[in-house]
């Protein structure tokens, strides 16, 4: 397939009315950055130690979605978002499991605060993300992770449902795609999400990763 | 999982679907101008991710063909290749887990102050697990107000790693936290220039030839890097173990308000004006997508440089470009020779008139002996170098000034081969009785705690890539290594 025909080709639409978020979602989702073989990047390096890379994708995509999602802290404010959402259909609420045990309804940018800093807490914990030459990681490390991308999803979902126009008059498009596409190739081969939480891009999933099965 | 937990991620009723359906958005004509930085540096962050991604993944398996190669020529026993390759492996581990390490100060011992700006402060610092000594410069981000100067340090520290030329000072390290962004730089013995100027006040012709043919090379490598240096001073130029010169401070300091050319203010208030921000800013990088050249139509009017060894034109505001390097390099010629820097008044307005009406103010100095500082090539240079801008030597080319009569005998390519004049005396790594005394003070370094990078209430939370550390230069040797 050349370069060309990725771009521009137009794919036939899944029986998805025009108008929807699905729909609009779709028509942008062959804008990325043009990098080819994000499945083949995901896949376990030969000799490499599961966890470290794990680790090493976490803090990448973590990295990615902080960038990502710090363009739009402009549009993406306590009024804009007063509950944080993935388009009308599904809604977050925040409990972090040690001192928030009830689930609370957040504005968006608050969930986002607390999930990003939630994660960044993990990621300097020296006992969860050990950074220092000789130190293992513990043994419920891969359920962490799977956590940790459950929750950096729904900041996907939040900013494809109700940011994807910010985010293409920003020209953003692209970026986004391809994070979320390689985001999502490596939750695939590493089985990080349940179905279930994948609901609401469940459309662009399709979309984004169909290339690569032709 | 909790059912408390399932509940966070629901569908919700009809009614909450009208009401997200009313969320009014704000149209791009109101994006702000910090937004489409912040926009700008996520694209760069995001095209330099993705090459990295598949560079580092081609790399990673050329590295293991090279190694499998080099076994099968050398026909390596099955265990010494099983052995080979495992060791192979746990380097590859310990460079994926490096690429995570969170540097912050705890990692670093702090020794003494070196060094004081108007901004940032250095340290002599030790990294005790590599027994290596660098110089960390340290800068308040309370101080960079805009996402301007986070850009230009961002950059400034991109050409820093990338560099790989003998006459500038390298990068080892950067990295931030709450408060301060850290940078770890090459850390030499000698001192700095001015520091050795101070001491021996002038300096013979034949030895004042041989710095400052390393100044002009170090001034040639950064310009070529696409960076104009604005502020060429003795301090700026470290002097090495060996002897040798540095370049060093580009582009670190706090950019000055941006001036345009027709800048009604009077003298007098510019010069309030640049003394409030201290020592005024230094390098700029052109904005340019390569930093490889400098293109002339990208011209640079802001104000920088310390007044002693300002250009001109900067001065008075007119567009410049990379001569005013050689202005300041004309100026601190003068001062090696003659002690002196050429127009320095008993004021600031004083020397910046000075400088202003160079044509009238600049003099062959003589000494109250009368005898002549400097040879007749010397002068012509200096005053090739202190011309107005369209007549300065090393105006279209560098070697304009390099082919010049003055250094006769200087074998350009083989000047780091060249015995220094000076060598410093050094008892230990950690030696710094060569620098300013004024600021030794056994410190202790207030160090915010904090995540190294922080998310959200950190003004700095974009640039995340700031975060470096040397370990990358495993990477080349490794595959070097291999390749052979």
């Amino acid at each position: 397939m050349s370069f060309f025909s990725k771009t521009k080709t137009f794919k036939p639409q899944r029986k998805i009315k025009e108008g929807t978020k699905q729909y609009e979602l779709k028509k942008f989702a062959d804008a990325t950055l043009g990098s080819g073989n994000l499945h083949l990047a995901v896949v376990l390096p030969e000799g490499e130690d599961l966890n470290e890379w794990l680790a090493v994708n976490t803090v990448d995509f973590f990295n990615q979605i902080n960038m990502l999602y710090g363009t739009i802290t402009e549009f993406c404010t306590t009024d804009s978002c007063k509950v944080m959402s993935a388009g009308p259909k599904y809604e977050y609420h925040w409990a972090d499991g040690q001192t928030i045990k009830k689930p609370q309804r957040l504005s968006a940018p608050d969930y986002i605060d607390r999930l990003m800093n939630w994660i960044q807490d993990l990621l300097d914990n020296e006992n969860v993300f050990p950074s220092k030459m000789g130190y293992s990681f513990p043994k419920n490390f891969q359920s962490i992770v799977k956590i940790i991308f459950k929750r950096l999803f729904r900041v996907y979902a939040h900013m494809y449902h109700n940011h994807f126009d910010d985010i293409t008059n920003l020209g953003e498009e692209a970026h986004l795609n391809t994070s979320f596409k390689h985001f999502m190739y490596f939750v695939r081969e590493f089985k990080l999400i349940k179905n279930n939480e994948l609901a609401p891009l469940k459309e662009l999933i399709k979309t984004l990763l169909e290339e690569k099965k032709k | 999982m909790s059912s408390s937990q399932l509940k966070r991620f629901t569908k919700v009723n009809t009614k909450s679907r009208a009401l997200s359906g009313l969320v009014k958005k704000k149209s791009v004509n109101q994006t702000s101008r910090q937004t489409n930085k912040k926009v700008e540096l996520c694209k760069k962050f995001m095209r330099e991710h993705y090459l990295n991604v598949f560079s580092y993944l081609s790399e990673r398996e050329k590295r293991i063909q090279n190694l499998r190669e080099g076994m099968k020529q050398n026909k390596v026993s099955f265990w010494q290749k099983k052995k080979k390759t495992k060791e192979h492996f746990s380097k590859e581990t310990h460079f994926l887990r490096n690429r995570r390490s969170k540097l912050s100060m705890e990692n670093f011992k702090v020794i003494a102050k070196i060094g004081q700006g108007g901004f940032s402060d250095v340290f002599l610092c030790e990294r005790p697990e590599f027994q290596e000594f660098i110089a960390m410069k340290r800068l308040k981000k309370d101080k960079l107000s805009t996402i301007d100067e986070i850009e230009h340090i961002n950059n400034e520290r991109e050409v820093m790693i990338k560099h790989n030329s003998d006459w500038l000072a390298k990068l080892f390290y950067s990295f931030q936290d709450t408060d301060y962004l850290y940078l770890g730089m090459e850390f030499l013995q000698g001192g700095d220039f001015k520091t050795l100027l101070n001491h021996l006040k002038f300096l013979d012709e034949e030895v004042a030839k041989l710095y400052f043919s390393e100044m002009v090379l170090a001034v040639e490598d950064l310009h070529k890097l696409g960076f104009i240096h604005r502020d060429l001073k003795p301090e700026n130029f470290l002097i090495d173990s060996k002897g040798h010169i540095k370049l060093t401070d580009f582009g670190l300091s706090k950019k000055i308000d941006e001036v345009s050319e027709n800048d009604p203010l009077p003298m007098a208030e510019k010069l309030e004006k640049s003394k409030k921000t201290s020592i005024p800013s230094l390098s700029e990088l052109l904005k340019e997508e390569s930093f490889f050249s400098i293109p002339c139509s990208k011209r640079l009017n802001s104000v920088a440089g310390s007044p002693e060894y300002v250009a001109p034109e900067i001065l008075t505001r007119k567009k410049y470009s990379k001569e005013v390097d050689f202005w300041s390099l004309g100026c601190l010629l003068y001062e090696m020779l003659s002690g002196t820097t050429p127009f320095v008044g008993r004021t600031k307005e004083e020397t910046l008139e000075n400088v202003i009406h160079f044509k009238k103010t600049l003099h062959f100095p003589t000494y109250s002996d009368g005898e002549e500082p400097m040879s007749k090539e010397a002068w012509d240079l200096i005053t090739k170098l202190l011309a107005p801008k369209a007549k300065r030597l090393g105006k279209s080319c560098i070697s304009e000034i390099k082919e010049h009569p003055f250094f006769d005998g200087i074998d350009w390519k083989n000047l780091r081969n060249v015995e220094p004049p000076f060598v410093p005396k050094i008892l230990n790594q950690k030696d710094i009785s060569y620098f300013d005394t004024t600021y030794f003070e056994k410190t202790s370094l207030e160090i915010s705690n904090h995540s190294v990078f922080h998310y959200l209430e950190n003004p700095l939370k974009h640039v995340l890539s700031f975060n470096y550390s040397r370990i990358q230069l495993f990477e080349k040797e490794n595959g070097n290594k291999e390749k052979v």
